[in-house]
């Protein structure tokens, strides 16, 4: 088991989509979607650098996160310049981070009223909750067999939210970095 | 700690919830007289029973209708905001 970390997320694409035709027009571009609200895909289970992150917020919404080298998002947001009707563009500047490692949900039993440790990731779960008070989106996943969460939030709310998490980790013995935004 | 069943997200604690008011019925404001729009913007009644409610989950903005008596604040069920389109029966 690694050692516990948080670890604020380098800088990638995202997009956020509403829509009644959001799903119909992502698919359309050979998107792969989740079939129901709050959960989500990746083309790989290995999360490839170029990987991308699909995530089905509702009915009609949904999340996307480009790899570390993925195009499929400025493919996606030129042709949103179109401006397609019953798609509407979201903008999305979230902070993102990860936690995992060793006593990983002791720290998210002491922030949230979620019980993470009892989520099985086979139906690949999304969850939005409150994290210290900030409205937060949860990717559970699991990383040469060790779970990890992928946390997103309102970048107004980023440096409180890494704070404030980052102090819980230290003081569980894990480390934090990161703070470029 | 009170947990209250969102349609979308499932159970969650009702930190995680705001309350949006009583679902009223506006009267056409085209046809009705001043006095029954201003009770109905002004006026609620406070008298305790089984009322339908809208509630927000705050995290995911999502906004569904609860069925709540509030003589003893139990939650009778949950909707999701269409229910109100399709119609709600007499609570």
């Amino acid at each position: 088991m690694s050692a516990l970390a948080l670890k604020l997320h380098e800088r990638r694409d995202r997009l956020g989509l509403k829509g009644q035709r959001a799903g119909e027009w992502l698919a359309a571009r050979g998107i792969v979607l989740p079939a129901t609200p709050n959960t989500w895909t990746h083309p790989e289970e290995t999360f490839g650098a170029d990987a991308l992150l699909v995530a089905r917020l509702g009915q009609f919404e949904f999340f996307l996160e480009d790899g570390m080298a993925g195009t499929s998002l400025k493919r996606l947001s030129a042709a949103l310049d179109e401006q397609p009707p019953g798609v509407y563009p979201v903008l999305r500047e979230d902070w993102a981070f990860q936690l995992g490692g060793e006593r990983v949900h002791e720290v998210l039993a002491q922030v949230c009223n979620v019980n993470f440790a009892a989520l099985s990731l086979d139906s690949h779960p999304l969850i939005m909750t409150l994290m210290i008070g900030v409205a937060i989106l949860v990717v559970p996943q699991s990383v040469a067999a060790e779970r990890h969460y992928r946390i997103w939030c309102d970048p107004t709310f980023g440096p409180y939210l890494g704070e404030s998490l980052g102090a819980v980790v230290i003081e569980c013995g894990g480390s934090y970095t990161g703070v470029s935004g | 700690m009170k947990i209250l069943v969102c349609p979308l997200n499932g159970p969650r604690p009702v930190a995680e919830f705001a309350y949006g008011g009583e679902i009223r019925r506006s009267p056409d404001p085209d046809t009705c007289s001043d006095a029954e729009w201003s009770s109905y913007v002004f006026n609620r009644s406070g008298a305790p029973g089984a009322k339908y409610e809208w509630w927000c989950h705050i995290a995911s903005g999502f906004w569904f209708v609860v069925l709540r008596d509030t003589t003893h604040d139990v939650v009778i069920a949950t909707f999701p905001a269409e229910a109100v389109r399709r119609g709600l029966p007499p609570p």
